[in-house]
C-alpha cells in the first residue's frame, strides 16, 4: 500500500471491515510497529516514533475520553501530554471547545454530556497539539446530523488552514463530500484510488446495486464485492 | 516526568472526583474500626484457644526440674520453645514475640530436698488482656499443685504403710493418710509458681492494632482498584489514545502510580489522625510510623501492579484482588495481632506484605519498641516493593496483541 497525502488535502480511505484501515491508522500513530514499508508524516519517519508522534493527531472510533472528569480537564491532560503548557494550552482549549460547541459546557464533567458532545470533545482532543496530520477513524458512528456537519465544517476548516485529514468510513456520502482524493482498499492493499470523479469513472455497465446505480458506493461494491467480512 | 505528573494529577483529580471511591477509602474503614475497636475493647480478650508457642529454661538437672517439664511437654496446649539460657527465655517475650515464658531454676531439686519452697517463674507480657499468658501462668500452676499433690500422696502413704506394721486395718490406714495428705497440702508447697512482667510497655488498646489492620486492608482495595484503572482505560480506548501521545511507557506507568502511592499514603495517614484525635491512638516513633505508612504504601502498589499484569479485564481482577487482600489480612495480622496467631501460621504470614507492614506497627504502637524496631519492616517492604514492580513489569503488557 502507497500513498501520500497532501497539505490541506482531506484524504478517504474506504473499506470493508478487516480491509486493514484501522491497522494503517495505528502504524501512521505509531501504536503498531509496521512488520515492513516505511512512512513519513510531514518530514519525520514513524520509526522516530517520539518525534513522528508530536505530528499526528488521531481521533479513534471509540470515545476514548475520561469521563469523570470536565471536558476542559481532558483536554488539559492530553495537551500537558504533547507538551502544551501555561497560556498556550488555555487559549487551546478554549479555543477548541468553541469551535466544537462546548465552551460553555467546558467545566462539566464528559459523563454528562451525549452522545454528540462526547464526539465532538473526541475531536477537539485530537487537535491540541495542532498536528500536521489529523486522523479521523469513523468520527461520525451514532452521531445526529447536525454533529456529523459540525464535524464536516471543523474538518474542511482545517483542511483550509493546511492540516492534512486522513478519513476513514462506512459511509459513502461522507467520503463524497468531504474526501479531494479516496484510496479503496481492501486485504490490505489499494484496489484503487484518485478524486471522487476519476473513481466514478470506474464503473462498469452491469451495475451490482441495480435500484441505484450511480454514486461511490456502487463503486465500492464492485471493486470489494457484496460477501459479509465479518 | 512532567508527563508522569500530568498522568499523576489526573488520576488525583479522578479519584476526589469519585465521591463513590471516597467513601470506601475513608469513610467505610473510619466507621469498621469504630465498631470493631469498640467490641474488642481491647485486643486480647478473644476466649479462642490454641497452641501457645512458650520458651522455657530449664537450668535444673535435677529430678524436679526433669518431672515438671516433661509434665509440662505432655500439656497440649503448650508448644515448648528450650532455650539455653533464662535471657534467651526472657528475650521474645521482652520483643513482644511471645506472651509468656517459663524458667525453672538451677537449685531447685536440692531446694525441694532440703524442705524449702523453690520457685518456676513464668514471666509475663504486660499486657493484662492477654490470655495467653494466662494459660501458660494457669498450666504452670497446675502442674506445680500436681506435682506437689503427688510427691505428698507418696509420702503420706509410705508413712503410714510403715508406721501401721503388717497387721493394719487398710481402712484405717487410708483414713490416716488422707487426714495427713489434706494437712500438708493445705502448707507450703514444694514447688510454687513465680509471676514477673517482661520489661516492656504495652499500649493494648485495640485501636492501635484496629486503625493501621484496617486502614492497610483498605488500602489494598483503594490501591488495587486505582491500579485497576489501567484495564478500565484499556478498555476504553483511552489507554491507546495516551500511549500514542509522545511519553515513554515507563513515565505513563510511573504517573499513574504515583498516583496510587499518593492516594495509599494520604488515605492511610488520614485515618492513623483520626484515630490519634478520636482514639488515642499511640504512635511510639512518629517518624517510624510515617515510614512504614510510606513503605507499606508502595508495596501495596507495587503488588496491585503485579495482579494488574497477571489479568486481562476488570472483572478478572475483582475476584483476584477481594480473595488477595481478605487472604492478606487474615494471614498478616490486619484483624487481629500476629502474636496471637500460632506460630507456623506467623511464619507463613511472612509472604504478605500485610505481616511485615503489622509487625513494623505493632512494634512502634503497642510495644513501644521505638524507630529501630521498625527497620526491618520499613527494609523488607522496600525488597518487596522491588521484587513485585520487577515481576509486574516484566509481565505487564503495555498493549494487547492486535
Amino acid at each position: 500500500m502507497s500513498f501520500q497525502i497532501k497539505e490541506g488535502e482531506i484524504f478517504g480511505l474506504l473499506g470493508p471491515n478487516g480491509a486493514g484501515k484501522s491497522t494503517t491508522i495505528n502504524m501512521l500513530a505509531t501504536y503498531l510497529a509496521p512488520t515492513s514499508g516505511t512512512a513519513t508524516i510531514a518530514g519525520v519517519s514513524i520509526s522516530d516514533s517520539q518525534r513522528a508522534k508530536r505530528n499526528v493527531g488521531l481521533v479513534p472510533q471509540e470515545i476514548a475520553l475520561y469521563d469523570d472528569i470536565s471536558a476542559e480537564r481532558n483536554m488539559r491532560f492530553f495537551g500537558e501530554l504533547f507538551g502544551v503548557s501555561g497560556n498556550e494550552l488555555t487559549a487551546r482549549v478554549d479555543d477548541l471547545l468553541d469551535k466544537v460547541g462546548l465552551l460553555d459546557r467546558k467545566k462539566d464533567l464528559v459523563s454528562t454530556f451525549s452522545g454528540g458532545m462526547k464526539r465532538r470533545l473526541n475531536l477537539a482532543v485530537g487537535l491540541i497539539h495542532q498536528p500536521p496530520l489529523l486522523m479521523l477513524d469513523e468520527p461520525t458512528v451514532g452521531v445526529d446530523p447536525q454533529t456529523r456537519e459540525a464535524i464536516f465544517e471543523l474538518v474542511e476548516q482545517l483542511a483550509g488552514s493546511g492540516t492534512a485529514t486522513l478519513y476513514t468510513t462506512h459511509y459513502m456520502e461522507e467520503a463524497e463530500r468531504l474526501c479531494d482524493r479516496i484510496a479503496i482498499i481492501d486485504e490490505g492493499r489499494i484496489v484503487a484510488s484518485g478524486t471522487l470523479d476519476e473513481l466514478l469513472e470506474l464503473r462498469t455497465e452491469a451495475p451490482v446495486r441495480v435500484e441505484r446505480p450511480h454514486g461511490l458506493a456502487e463503486v465500492f461494491l464492485q471493486l470489494t464485492g457484496k460477501q459479509y467480512r465479518d | 516526568m512532567r508527563a508522569a505528573l500530568a498522568i499523576m494529577q489526573k488520576d488525583l483529580t479522578r479519584f476526589v472526583s469519585d465521591r463513590r471511591a471516597l467513601v470506601m477509602s475513608i469513610v467505610v474503614p473510619f466507621f469498621l474500626i469504630l465498631i470493631i475497636g469498640a467490641v474488642f475493647g481491647s485486643f486480647g480478650s478473644s476466649t479462642g484457644t490454641s497452641v501457645v508457642d512458650t520458651p522455657i529454661y530449664v537450668g535444673d538437672q535435677g529430678a524436679v526440674g526433669q518431672q515438671i517439664l516433661q509434665s509440662l511437654k505432655q500439656v497440649p496446649n503448650l508448644n515448648l520453645e528450650m532455650k539455653t539460657s533464662a535471657d534467651e527465655a526472657r528475650s521474645p517475650v521482652e520483643n513482644g514475640d511471645r506472651s509468656a515464658a517459663i524458667i525453672i531454676p538451677a537449685g531447685t531439686t536440692s531446694a525441694v530436698q532440703q524442705g524449702q519452697t523453690a520457685n518456676i517463674t513464668v514471666i509475663k507480657t504486660p499486657s493484662s488482656q492477654d490470655y495467653r499468658a494466662l494459660v501458660v501462668q494457669s498450666i504452670v500452676e497446675n502442674v506445680t499443685q500436681n506435682y506437689t499433690a503427688a510427691n505428698i500422696a507418696a509420702n503420706v502413704a509410705v508413712s503410714a504403710v510403715q508406721s501401721s506394721g503388717a497387721t493394719a486395718n487398710p481402712t484405717a490406714v487410708a483414713d490416716q493418710a488422707r487426714q495427713q495428705a489434706a494437712q500438708q497440702l493445705s502448707q507450703t508447697p514444694l514447688v510454687g509458681v513465680a509471676t514477673e512482667t517482661a520489661n516492656q510497655k504495652v499500649n493494648d488498646s485495640s485501636y492501635n492494632q484496629v486503625v493501621p489492620g484496617y486502614a492497610l486492608m483498605f488500602a489494598m482495595f483503594a490501591v488495587a482498584g486505582g491500579v485497576g484503572s489501567i484495564l478500565e482505560e484499556k478498555e476504553a480506548g483511552v489507554w491507546k489514545r495516551v500511549l500514542i501521545s509522545p511519553i515513554s511507557r515507563w513515565s505513563l506507568l510511573g504517573g499513574k502510580l504515583l498516583a496510587q502511592f499518593v492516594i495509599a499514603v494520604g488515605q492511610i495517614s488520614l485515618l492513623f489522625i483520626i484515630g490519634r484525635i478520636l482514639f488515642g491512638i499511640n504512635l511510639g516513633s512518629i517518624l517510624g510510623v510515617f515510614l512504614v505508612i510510606v513503605t507499606t504504601s508502595l508495596a501495596t502498589t507495587a503488588f496491585s501492579m503485579l495482579l494488574v499484569s497477571f489479568v486481562k479485564t476488570r472483572a478478572q481482577l475483582q475476584p483476584v484482588t477481594t480473595i488477595s487482600v481478605l487472604t492478606f489480612s487474615a494471614l498478616g495480622g490486619a484483624w487481629w495481632p500476629l502474636y496471637l496467631m500460632p506460630g507456623w501460621l506467623q511464619q507463613v504470614g511472612k509472604v504478605t506484605l500485610s505481616a511485615w507492614a503489622m509487625t513494623g506497627f505493632n512494634n512502634l504502637m503497642i510495644f513501644n519498641k521505638g524507630f529501630a524496631s521498625a527497620v526491618p519492616a520499613i527494609l523488607v517492604l522496600l525488597a518487596y516493593s522491588g521484587a513485585c514492580f520487577l515481576l509486574a513489569a516484566r509481565f505487564f503488557r503495555f498493549q494487547e496483541a492486535a
